[in-house]
């Protein structure tokens, strides 16, 4: 057996301390410890991801389609409710797919760009055969089943697909060992399993001729759980070693040579949060378990990066999310955590600068009030009161940091106004006209290159505005590029040269559109995934992020990469019409104030995902 | 089995609910300091240590519905002019 020195090229240092740039796979004794001590050790790990942009009440997130891996799937279909949506995931959040042609409960196989849905039940109950394939944006039918079924496990390709077991009427007193396999246009029937089940897991990225499913359950009725784990070489069914932990409706992922299991039905009554290993032998029970103990989930990804969607149980908004990752780092996802509180609780005031240096100015407090002559200053852990506006800035809006920051416009009751003031760090002074008086316009880039567009005009009081005007730091200068569509409380973000309108209140109503804005003329962009006016935005046109916002009061965020938008973790408190550091990335931001349903001074930090080196550990004997 | 629990507790600013607090359990926050958090056992054990009052989803309901049925009557005074500046609070059902 090849020694340490000769796979590593080293020898195990002698050491009164551990090293400050050990790398990975390196051992050594500490002798002030006492301990053999090893950098990089590998490490399973659950964490929270983004949730999906469908709402559970309305289109569930059990019993779906999963394909691809970890950076590149879809989730389509689903119950209870009934559903067709798709939706892919990057690896960071959600954005939708195209619709499938049916409203369905199905299992499958394939990749993000080429996958099949086979069988299930489509709305409102019909047990089916029906085929469906993805080309990564629309669905078509392809032929059916041989055998109407569903409940069956997926594995394979688009051209070289696989799908076993399954139940004709979707009872465990029915289920069978059929197994068909794919080739991109016709089903044919193959060996048959060698125990009949329903709800297997499958290892999501195994080929066609080197499969892996395990667990299921099969008769007496409602179904007992088994454990029986089999292998196909594209001719025949092998068992091999069982699960430890019998169950059903579970999530797999790897190949026939390393995979996972985890979650699933353990009856009834109640779910499992357990993972275990697949080596190619043998399962073996990790210590990395779900967050909370679910069934339902489709198979996606490797063994080493795997993806957990779904699950009723709980039920949560916009379904629940893990990701499994095997690594030397430690990955921790994106949330928003609470900051500390406003001073003053107030909405539509103009928020500026940075999550650790940011700036609320003015706002309604409620109109009229003296909020909306207030300034605070949030250094990352507190608020302080500063010098008041110069003049009321109230239904406002402005960009910047906390050091130069400008805002404009608003609203006197009565009136509308087209005053900009400029603010030092310390002191508000008033500087240049706006050419059109509006309020709730979309401002952004820096205090002397600034942006402001849309918003509701004075005459009369409201009306939708889509004139651009740019700012020089004393000056406005009304420009050429309107808005394709005219709106106010519209959200911008980005810089002078490029930055993007989000969402808004036009005529008749809020819209989903965004633009980008080059400069000088504004375009159409991918819409936003819903209408909604009233958001927090930050960033910059290819990492923006947006959060928030009104019909009603959302906590969902969205990140934009000048091309599409994808779901982000949400805030913990829904809300509209807040302030919002948008001097900060997609990665670091703030929301503070804002309305959910009542006035809040409630502040919310995101920090976007951040992976961190796990620390050098002991070599044990156990 | 429940899927949430419902209480009321005062956002005391940072550090109320943490980075880590939203990993570990579903987290919304409402009018009247209302909280639906995550049925699990951080979830449970997170609005203990912030001094919170469990309550039905019954009486959460009722807390909300209170701020924003008061929050709705407080616009419905407002100008005509006013009212084309702000949007009227909707209702808000509690998960």
């Amino acid at each position: 057996m090849a020694g340490y020195n000769e796979i590593r090229g080293l020898r195990v240092k002698y050491l009164s301390a551990d090293p400050s740039n050990a790398e990975d796979g390196q051992v050594w004794y500490n002798s002030t410890t006492g301990n053999l001590r090893v950098e990089g050790i590998g490490v399973g790990a659950w964490s929270s991801g983004s949730a999906m942009i469908r709402n559970t009440s309305t289109a569930g997130a059990n019993h779906a389609l999963g394909a691809g891996i970890q950076t590149a799937a879809i989730y389509a279909g689903g119950y209870s409710p009934y559903t067709n949506k798709t939706e892919h995931y990057n690896g960071t959040g959600w954005s939708s797919g195209g619709n499938m042609n049916l409203t369905r409960i199905t299992t499958g196989f394939g990749t993000e760009t080429a996958a099949v849905a086979a069988g299930g039940i489509t709305f409102p109950g019909t047990v089916g055969g029906q085929v469906e394939e993805y080309d990564g944006s629309s669905w078509t039918t392809g032929n059916a089943l041989g055998t109407a079924r569903p409940y069956g496990s997926g594995s394979g390709t688009l051209t070289a697909g696989l799908y076993a077991g399954g139940s004709p009427n979707a009872s465990a007193a029915t289920s069978v060992t059929n197994s068909e396999e794919y080739n991109g246009t016709n089903w044919s029937e193959g060996n048959d399993l060698n125990t009949a089940r329903r709800f297997l897991g499958s290892a999501a990225t195994a080929p066609q001729t080197a499969a892996l499913v395990f667990g299921g359950d099969n008769a007496p009725a409602p179904g007992t759980v088994r454990s029986f784990t089999e292998t196909y070489d594209g001719t025949s069914w092998t068992e091999v070693g069982d699960l430890n932990t019998a169950r059903r409706n579970m999530g797999g992922a790897g190949n026939q040579t390393s995979a996972l299991a985890f979650g699933g039905s353990l009856g009834p009554p109640g779910n499992s949060n357990a993972t275990e290993n697949w080596d190619g032998s043998s399962w073996s029970t990790s210590p990395a378990t779900l967050a909370n103990a679910r069934d339902s989930q489709p198979s996606i990804g490797t063994s080493t990066a795997a993806l957990f969607v779904g699950g009723p149980n709980p039920a949560f908004p916009g379904g629940w999310v893990e990701e499994y990752n095997f690594s030397t780092s430690t990955v921790t996802t994106a949330a928003w955590a609470s900051g500390e509180n406003l001073n003053t609780s107030r909405s539509y005031m103009a928020g500026m600068g940075t999550q650790t240096a940011a700036l609320a100015a003015g706002g309604s407090n409620p109109t009229p009030a003296p909020g909306r002559l207030f300034t605070e200053e949030y250094n990352g852990d507190s608020w302080t009161t500063v010098n008041n506006l110069a003049a009321i800035g109230d239904n406002w809006s402005g960009c910047g940091t906390q050091t130069a920051a400008m805002g404009c416009g608003g609203y006197l009751s009565p009136g509308v106004s087209t005053a900009t003031q400029l603010y030092d760090g310390t002191n508000w002074t008033t500087s240049g006209t706006l050419n059109t008086a509006r309020y709730n316009s979309g401002t952004f880039g820096v205090q002397t290159s600034a942006v402001t567009v849309g918003g509701g005009g004075a005459s009369p009081v409201g009306v939708r505005l889509n004139s651009t005007e740019h700012f020089n730091g004393s000056a406005w200068t009304a420009v050429g590029g309107t808005l394709n569509t005219a709106r106010r409380v519209v959200n911008c973000f980005g810089t002078q040269t490029a930055g993007v309108a989000v969402g808004g209140n036009a005529n008749p109503g809020i819209v989903a559109n965004v633009e980008e804005y080059n400069g000088s003329s504004w375009t159409n962009a991918t819409a936003y995934p819903s209408a909604k006016n009233g958001m927090g935005v930050s960033g910059t046109l290819t990492a923006g992020l947006s959060f928030g916002g009104s019909p009603g009061f959302t906590a969902e965020t969205f990140g934009y990469d000048g091309t599409s938008w994808s779901t982000r973790p949400a805030m913990a408190t829904a809300r509209a019409f807040m302030g919002a550091a948008n001097a900060g990335s997609n990665v670091s931001t703030a929301a503070f104030g804002g309305y959910t349903g009542a006035l809040t001074a409630a502040t919310e930090e995101f920090t976007g995902e951040t992976t961190t080196v796990n620390p050098a550990r002991n070599i044990t004997t156990s | 089995m429940a899927l949430f629990i419902y209480g009321t507790a005062t956002n005391t600013g940072k550090g109320f609910f943490t980075h880590q607090d939203r990993q570990n359990f579903y987290l919304s926050g409402h009018p009247a300091n209302v909280w639906v958090i995550g049925y699990n056992e951080k979830g449970a054990r997170w609005l203990a240590e912030k001094n919170g009052v469990e309550k039905t989803k019954t009486e959460a309901q009722a807390l909300v519905t209170a701020e924003v049925t008061a929050a709705q009557e407080a616009w419905d005074l407002l100008s005509d002019e006013q009212k084309t500046i702000s949007s009227r609070p909707t209702d808000i059902t509690l998960p």
